[in-house]
């Protein structure tokens, strides 16, 4: 038998089709898409999948193909469905009725196949292999697969009934079916001859066992910086200049020589045989990859931590900042955490002086104990910032964005951005915990972006609706419910989309390890020499390799074709990951674990051996998708699911018994040591070498220069002076179109498709209402726990404002700030006064991720110009962050940056404007007390709170009138936290006296808009499910205002503010907490100059309209369907 | 009688594992309906023969929602694989998990599948299993018409002449519909052929459907037919499916997402809070199963 035929006859082909008039969606949404975008009717289709199974595998367990067939029948088809047909690839055959060929095949003119890559994880295939095991009742999990990573390969095909062009029919499916990063495409037209050989062809080489190793490359000559350039620059690694000095310099030092020649010559290899006093050991390309993950913009966050030359041209000040991290953020927290600190102690001597020397009844009235901590736990310094939220649990809370690897594959980028955060929430501390919440926030350019597309640029709507598609699978597949959201439009996303994905988890603050009497604190990652490194998880191959250097550069047409940045995720595997983590910590088996993300191994067993500051790593150890992976590419691949584990060698077996009976691959790649230096081996041979403080400290500063000056404009002055623009407003239109706008309308479309409810926690909901009207909420809030005793829970907000930035970025950064506050006063939060009992009180405590996503701000005179004016934008929003953030004292307890968010092709550029995203979690103390934002009775007292002011810059408003304040005097909403904070607090004490019946936070779009959303009620207050229908309520409103024209008042986007309705009776009650003088006496002198205006504007009413008067003249009249009909539909018209 | 008699108190297994992920939630529905709950892993099954995995401990065996395997191969369908062929201990000699579950379902005893649970127990055939201990392939649940996973509130119809003692005491409280979360891709209903149609509409094994909501018709309360009430183009609109035996219950709706009334989406402002927590749908569900097995049990003892 010669070797091709040993390669063909290793595969069996199993075809599942779809029975007539079974419903597919894949299938539809192919032949709606193609008519809609191109206009061509493919006809009826016929969907299916092709299994290609390695026959080769089986017969080692004498299983032959007819057995392979009943496989099929009994295990892999659900007969109501599906058809079934073996080694006939190309005819609609059926096994089931032993039709095996079927005449009617030339009905279908085109074919279309849709497999993976070699190589690329094929979860389904996956899944096939496990029911063969079950169906022939073979272990699950057994080591006797190391030859292969898969043995069933899976591939989707559709029978068309017309005769397609079969370049046109390619390019549809690429673009409507398949990643070509990913997927491989077949297209023929009958007959379909060659299509089961082109399928062989593929197979075997996804199945040949092969076995070779790559030796390692040691760069010979280190005696000119060209000579480490020219090798960098080959494998397009992101480093600078001064980087490479610093490297060079690291291999010249003679006590790195002599270590290296002492360490490399024990090998006896070709790196060391000639090893003279004279020759030098030079970098490994192992070595050149470690620092190029370790020292990447992802790890290291090189422009926040960069000497910063700032010149504020609007007050001519010059200013050095050595770290806008250390200057505005960690030092932020830190004075907030001194000052929590600083309250609890006076609140423990208020007790005890209190307490010492009163009797025992009036002891009750002693100022209470706080019952833990309320600073933070653990930020900046693990996966994830700690909080602690019970007397039992900790909330790990993180942020992070995945924009470029959603450009490049919308789906794949976006789940893997869902799952990785969902790893750096469970990994923080000892790890193990319970993810409870996810969130996300999205930035696209609008669905109906017109601009010619740039070559390597996805269509926006594409990325939008792979986007939503990876968040909802990500989420939904692991059982995590989608709590919060919001999407933004704008152009400048066309080039990368942001995708902000976020996941709290909460963990025992105290755990138990094996063979030790006393708990642990589990915030703490305690990992000693000798403890062994744990790989978790997936396997690896090339996917990913370089994520983490791609993030830090720039996305140019090339980008496209190294397809291995792509990364595919699996929530299936990681399920199963989490499942056993939180099954191992319990059974104490883990001292310590971090994600693998970007870096990969590189980066977890990096910052893993700091903690004992050394590693020795078996390279050949870590198990592989396939071989023929160099030792650089196993060490820095960033394959997906996947964590490093620090475990005792007491705990091995056990941990390893485990993994098996959870179906988790669980390997020894190492141990731990206290050698001060990364060794990593491959086989016999010596790879890597590297003394961990200088790969983690060596880095040299970044010297970066920004400015900043306001842009002049018309934005002093009096919008009103140019009244021309405002004369014809007709306001029912107007208003329609704000409500409609992609901005500001209805979600829902999006929300459904994520699992909101999962854990059953849900309490306040994206939307509310079971039927429409459903009205949308600033915060969503959940229980921590499900028992009838404690009704404590979280609040979850997140607040954005790029369409700011390019007039005033201080306030851009400001105004998002105050959104998650006031997004979350709004449903019952609480923030600290600034007394020590509310300071060191354990319901005020916040946990905040910043998120800063910019676009290339480093400055050259030919590539980026306007370099300096961008990274002063950055600087304000810093600043801003650090006012607001210490001004409140609600700490940021972790965060991250994405810096080169730029589309680049030829002269072309499409930059993302400076954004900064803040998530925000607080304790609710009784989530029974939390409110909704839409009205709830007839009849009720509708207020304004909060004043407002000319601020329409960069408003929605402004957008549909095409206007900006270059050409109309406005200014863009400022955050006067002097007046907020006072305004907070007594929206507390409001809550706290239970007069609210519904609040709901001003933002985009303004008054209106809020207004407009609140009347979403069906249910007009008569109980669960029995007051439905479409609208039940609406509102009549007379609005008096002599020094506002009506414009101004209704869509201006001032912050702080609020719209709220109480029941009449309460009236007295609610106007007089506006009269005193604030509920907690404030300290330190706020503004008296400025009031806070609380502005009865009308009633709800059940007439299902809105009657709106300014200055009793009726400007807006409308019923409240088609007010929510446009609300709805506004986004819903560009999804399927 | 006293309930806090261990040997009467109901105990409940559920399954966890594989991209399960509703077990918790579940688990705290029985716990506070008075039953004691036990999750045990799937795969214990299969190499753990301790008395958590004897099925004949439990009186009532449930199968959560999640994605068992990812849905891949169609949601449930390798789960379904997993308890109808594989065996203890890989054992070819042992029996598969399928025929001790058919011995578990001989001594009197209920299995509940929720959701993807649901999906399972239609895939192995005991949904609706019209020939008693012959399970076969009658019915399957495919992707929703819309082609989307959909997390709505829907309202659910009681079927009053179901047999089912799993639904029992509804009919007792004249409970005629529920409000509970729907959460899934893939809750299409749909039959072989007519014939089944027809029997389990005269047997009424149809005994939870998709009600129309909307105040404003008339037809309230009849079988939604249309989206959103029917969220996803069941055939007869069917939500829940019981066996002719009435032991095996499967349905879509998750009332384990429903334990206390703040969960549902217009509890605001329509329920005050000093309220004492009344008994929602969801947890009704789980204490109303409690309850009936209970019963029999006490019946059982005494006779």
């Amino acid at each position: 038998m010669n070797i091709n035929q040993q390669q063909y006859d290793q595969v069996t082909f199993v075809q599942i089709k779809n029975r007539d008039n079974i419903y597919d969606p894949w299938g539809n949404k192919f032949i709606a898409s193609v008519k809609r975008e191109h206009d061509f009717n493919c006809g009826e289709f016929i969907a299916g999948k092709i299994y290609t199974v390695n026959k080769l595998y089986y017969r080692q367990f004498n299983i032959e193909e007819s057995e392979l067939k009943s496989l099929a029948l009994s295990a892999w088809c659900d007969p109501l469905l599906h058809q079934v047909s073996i080694n006939d690839v190309g005819i609609i055959g059926d096994l089931n009725n032993n039709l095996n060929g079927d005449s009617k095949t030339d009905n279908y003119q085109s074919l279309i196949i849709i497999g993976k890559h070699p190589g690329v994880t094929d979860d389904e295939g996956k899944v096939a292999e496990i029911t063969a095991r079950d169906f022939f009742s073979l272990a699950h999990f057994q080591d006797d697969n190391q030859q292969y990573s898969q043995t069933i390969l899976t591939n989707k095909f559709l029978f068309l009934k017309n005769r397609i062009d079969l370049l046109k029919l390619r390019q549809w499916g690429e673009e409507f079916l398949a990643n070509r990063l990913i997927n491989y495409i077949i297209v023929a037209q009958y007959p379909f001859d060659d299509i089961q050989q082109q399928l062989t062809k593929i197979a075997n080489r996804s199945f040949v066992p092969t076995f070779t190793t790559q030796p390692t490359q040691f760069l010979q000559k280190i005696e000119r910086f060209e000579h480490i350039l020219e090798f960098t620059k080959n494998r397009d690694l992101a480093f600078d200049d001064t980087e490479l000095k610093s490297i060079l310099g690291y291999y010249q030092r003679g006590d790195i020589q002599a270590k290296r020649k002492k360490f490399f010559a024990i090998s006896g290899d070709s790196a060391g045989n000639s090893a003279s006093d004279s020759t030098v050991i030079g970098p490994s390309e192992l070595e050149i990859e470690i620092f190029a993950q370790t020292w990447s913009e992802h790890c290291k966050h090189k422009e926040f931590n960069a000497i910063i030359e700032y010149h504020n041209l609007d007050c001519n000040q010059k200013i050095t900042i050595n770290s806008l991290f250390k200057t505005y953020i960690q030092s932020a927290t830190n004075l907030i955490t001194e000052r929590l600190k600083h309250a609890t102690t006076i609140v423990e001597k208020k007790r005890e002086r209190n307490g010492s020397h009163l009797s025992p009844s009036s002891r009750i009235n002693r100022p209470s104990r706080p019952s833990w901590p309320s600073w933070p736990r653990k930020v900046f310094a693990d996966n994830a910032g700690l909080v602690q939220v019970d007397a039992q649990h900790y909330l790990a809370f993180k942020v992070e964005t995945h924009n470029t690897p959603s450009a490049l594959d919308p789906y794949g980028g976006a789940i893997t951005g869902i799952l990785g955060v969902n790893r750096d929430a469970v990994a923080t501390g000892v790890g193990g915990g319970k993810a409870i919440l996810n969130t996300n926030v999205l930035c696209f350019a609008p669905p109906n972006y017109q601009q010619p597309l740039l070559p390597g640029q996805l269509p926006p709507r594409r990325i939008m609706e792979g986007v939503v598609e990876g968040i909802a699978d990500g989420g939904n597949k692991m059982g995590i419910p989608t709590v919060n959201g919001s999407i933004f439009f704008d152009d400048r996303f066309a080039g990368k989309p942001l995708v902000f994905c976020g996941t709290a988890a909460i963990m025992p603050t105290q755990i138990c390890r094996q063979g030790m009497s006393e708990a642990i604190d589990s915030a703490e990652k305690i990992i000693d020499n000798g403890d062994l490194i744990v790989m978790l998880g997936g396997r690896v191959g090339k996917d990913g390799i370089h994520g983490a250097t791609i993030s830090s550069m720039s996305l140019n047409e090339d980008s496209e074709h190294n397809s291995s940045s792509v990364q595919i995720g699996s929530p299936f595997t990681q399920k199963l990951l989490f499942d056993f983590l939180e099954e191992a910590v319990q059974q104490g088996l883990v001292k310590a674990c971090t994600d693998n993300g970007a870096g990969g191994l590189s980066s977890s067993i990096g910052e893993l051996a700091l903690i004992t500051n050394g590693a020795v790593v078996e390279l050949h150890q870590v198990p592989l998708k396939y071989h023929g992976l160099a030792p650089w590419e196993i060490f820095v691949s960033e394959s997906q699911e996947r964590m490093t584990l620090a475990v005792s060698e007491s705990a091995w077996e056990q941990l390893k018994k485990l993994s098996l009976n959870m179906n988790v691959e669980a390997t020894n790649i190492g141990r731990f040591t206290n050698s001060g230096y990364l060794e990593i081996n491959y086989f016999s041979e010596k790879v890597a070498y590297l003394e961990l403080d200088f790969l983690h400290h060596g880095l040299p500063q970044k010297k970066l220069f920004a400015e900043w000056q306001t842009p002049i404009g018309k934005n002093e002055g009096n919008p009103c002076d140019n009244y021309h623009y405002f004369n014809n407003i007709e306001y029912n239109k107007i208003a329609l179109q704000l409500i409609s706008s992609l901005n500001i309308c209805s979600r829902e479309e999006i929300i459904r498709r994520y699992d909101h409810e999962v854990q059953g926690r849900s309490i306040l909901k994206p939307l509310m209402n079971h039927l429409p009207p459903h009205a949308p909420q600033d915060a969503g809030v959940l229980r921590l726990n499900l028992d009838n005793e404690s009704y404590r829970g979280l609040a979850v907000a997140n607040g954005m404002a790029p369409q700011y930035v390019d007039y005033d970025p201080y306030h851009s950064s400001a105004g998002a700030f105050d959104e998650v506050i006031r997004q979350i006063i709004a449903v019952g939060g609480r923030i600290p006064s600034d007394k020590p009992e509310s300071l060191a009180s354990e319901d005020s405590v916040w946990t905040i991720n910043d998120n800063f996503c910019m676009p290339n701000a480093v400055y050259d005179p030919e590539k980026n110009p306007d370099g300096k004016r961008k990274l002063g934008q950055l600087v304000e929003m810093c600043r801003a962050l650090y006012d607001i953030s210490t001004y409140y004292n609600i700490p940021i307890t972790s965060g991250k940056d994405s810096m080169k968010n730029d589309l680049v092709v030829g002269e072309n550029k499409i930059s993302i404007p400076p954004t900064v995203l803040y998530s925000a979690i607080s304790i609710i103390p009784d989530v029974r007390r939390t409110i909704s934002s839409e009205f709830k009775n007839s009849g009720d007292l509708i207020y304004l709170i909060g004043n407002t002011y000319n601020e329409l810059c960069g408003s929605e408003f402004f957008k549909i009138l095409k206007l900006d304040c270059f050409q109309v005097p406005s200014q863009v909403p400022k955050v006067r936290k002097e007046l907020a904070r006072p305004l907070y607090l007594k929206m507390m004490q409001a809550h706290d006296m239970g007069l609210l019946e519904s609040a709901h936070d001003l933002s985009q779009g303004g008054l209106w808009v809020a207004l407009a959303e609140a009347t979403f009620n069906s249910n007009n207050g008569v109980g669960n499910g029995a007051g439905a229908g479409t609208g039940a309520l609406g509102a009549d409103i007379e609005i008096v205002e002599r020094d506002m024209p009506p414009w101004l008042y209704l869509f201006s986007e001032s912050h702080s503010r609020f719209l709220v309705s109480i029941k009449p009776q309460r009236q007295k009650q609610f106007e007089q907490i506006w009269k005193t003088n604030g509920s907690e006496n404030e300290s330190e002198n706020e503004n008296k100059s400025e009031v806070t205006n609380v502005t009865l504007l009308g009633t709800v009413t059940d007439r299902k309209a809105i009657t709106l008067k300014f200055n009793k003249q009726i400007i807006i009249d409308l019923n409240i369907d088609q007010i929510y009909h446009e609300w709805e539909n506004g986004l819903k018209q560009y999804l399927h | 009688m006293d309930l806090n008699n261990t040997s009467i108190r109901v105990k409940a297994l559920i399954i966890s594992g594989m991209g399960i992920n509703c077990e918790q939630e579940m688990a705290k529905a029985y716990q506070l309906a008075g039953a004691i709950p036990t999750i045990v892993h799937i795969n214990r099954f299969f190499f753990d023969n301790t008395l958590e995995t004897v099925l004949s401990n439990y009186d009532i065996i449930n199968f959560p929602g999640g994605f068992s395997y990812g849905d891949d191969l169609g949601s449930g369908q390798a789960l379904a694989n997993c308890i109808r062929y594989q065996r203890r201990g890989n054992n070819r000699e042992k029996e598969p998990l399928l025929a001790e579950i058919i011995q578990y379902l001989k001594l009197g005893k209920f299995i509940l599948g929720i959701c993807n649970g649901f999906q399972v127990l239609v895939k192995l055939g005991l949904l609706p299993q019209l020939t008693p201990n012959t399970p076969a392939p009658e019915v399957t649940l495919t992707y929703n018409l819309k082609g989307k996973f959909e997390d709505r509130w829907c309202k659910i119809g009681i079927n009053h002449n179901s047999t089912s003692p799993l639904l029992s005491k509804f009919l007792t409280q004249k409970k005629t519909s529920l409000y509970l979360p729907i959460r899934h891709g893939e809750g299409r209903l749909l039959m072989a052929n007519d014939e089944i149609r027809k029997k389990i509409q005269s047997l009424h094994l149809d005994c939870l459907f998709y009600q129309e909501s909307d105040k404003d018709k008339k037809e309230n309360n009849a079988r939604a037919n249309y989206y959103p009430s029917n969220p996803n183009g069941s055939e007869l609109a069917i939500a829940g499916l019981c066996d002719t035996s009435g032991q095996v219950l499967g349905m879509m709706p998750h009332p384990e997402a429903f334990l206390c009334e703040w969960n549902h989406p217009n509890a605001r402002g329509t329920i005050s809070t000093s309220s004492t927590n009344r008994t929602v749908d969801g947890l009704q569900f789980f204490k109303n199963i409690v309850l009936e097995i209970t019963q029999r049990k006490l019946t059982n003892n005494s006779n």
